[in-house]
């Protein structure tokens, strides 16, 4: 299974792709929502994608709506990596497509059981 | 202890929220414990970050400390051994400040939806900073990796 990891900061980029090949996936990365959108349009390979929502350029939040609005990449889940815990950019990000969210700080064991829950469909 | 901070707050509330916030994220993202302390900071001020949270009311959240802080901190977040300033440690400061400031970000009161600023990272010495039309409502001290020590400031809009 391939993720693409998307975030403006390389140090996120770097811990979340750490624990990612530590639970055996195949990582790529992107700096902000409008790389990943030509990643994900030139390899069709990724399987999921952790994206950040503060991002310059083109944030998170519009980038589901892109990846959402694209009959070619809308099948993709997206988790959001974020610190806006509130429920409201919390429901406006699901809201848009995106498939659940993790807030920053968050653990190992919280990424394995989301991206296994999404696996299995739960 | 619960705060329910979107309804009021004191600078007893947020204080003892900022504690929180910065003690899970070194705890989680740095496998590192931080306390706070009451003493002052006396250490020079070399590493500055800046992020603004506007909504109806707006913040402004500045993490201070010096350079040996910061390296510490992209140290422990890279897991690799860094000895001098570089863009990765830009880096990896300017993110844990954005963790600690959105996680505040998320314990104030607001009538509107609050949202925040990318960080801006300042190296060097000897510079000023103002925050016109705003007051400082918290300012704590924390020490971690051997009693070396950060500084965290918030401003709230007159």
């Amino acid at each position: 299974m391939k993720i693409l990891v998307v975030d403006d900061s390389k140090t996120m980029r770097v811990i979340v792709s750490r624990i990612m090949k530590e639970l055996g996936y195949e990582v790529g990365e992107a700096s902000n929502g409008r790389e990943a959108i030509d990643i994900l349009k030139s390899d069709s390979s990724y399987s999921l994608v952790m994206a950040d929502w503060n991002m310059p350029e083109m944030n998170g939040y519009d980038m589901v709506l892109n990846i959402k609005s694209d009959d070619n990449l809308k099948k993709i889940p997206i988790i959001m990596l974020t610190t806006e815990n509130e429920i409201s950019n919390v429901q406006k990000a699901i809201n848009a497509g995106a498939s659940d969210f993790i807030t920053k700080p968050f653990k190992k064991e919280t990424i394995q059981e989301k991206i296994t829950k999404l696996i299995n469909g739960v | 202890m619960e705060c329910n901070m979107k309804e009021t707050f004191s600078v007893k509330d947020i204080s003892y929220q900022i504690d929180s916030v910065v003690r899970d994220i070194f705890m989680t993202m740095l496998a590192n414990e931080i306390t706070s302390c009451q003493e002052e900071f006396n250490g020079s001020v070399e590493v500055s970050v800046f992020l603004g949270i506007g909504g109806k009311k707006k913040y402004t959240v500045v993490i201070e400390t010096d350079e040996k802080f910061a390296i510490k901190v992209a140290s422990a977040m890279l897991m690799e051994e860094i000895n001098e300033w570089s863009e990765a440690v830009s880096d990896a400061f300017g993110e844990l400040a954005n963790m600690i400031a959105g996680n505040i970000k998320s314990k104030l009161p607001s009538e509107t939806e609050l949202s925040l600023s990318l960080p801006t990272v300042i190296k060097g010495k000897s510079y000023t900073y103002s925050t016109p039309k705003m007051k400082e409502i918290a300012k704590m001290c924390f020490k971690s990796f051997d009693n070396q020590k950060m500084l965290i400031k918030l401003f709230e809009e007159v």
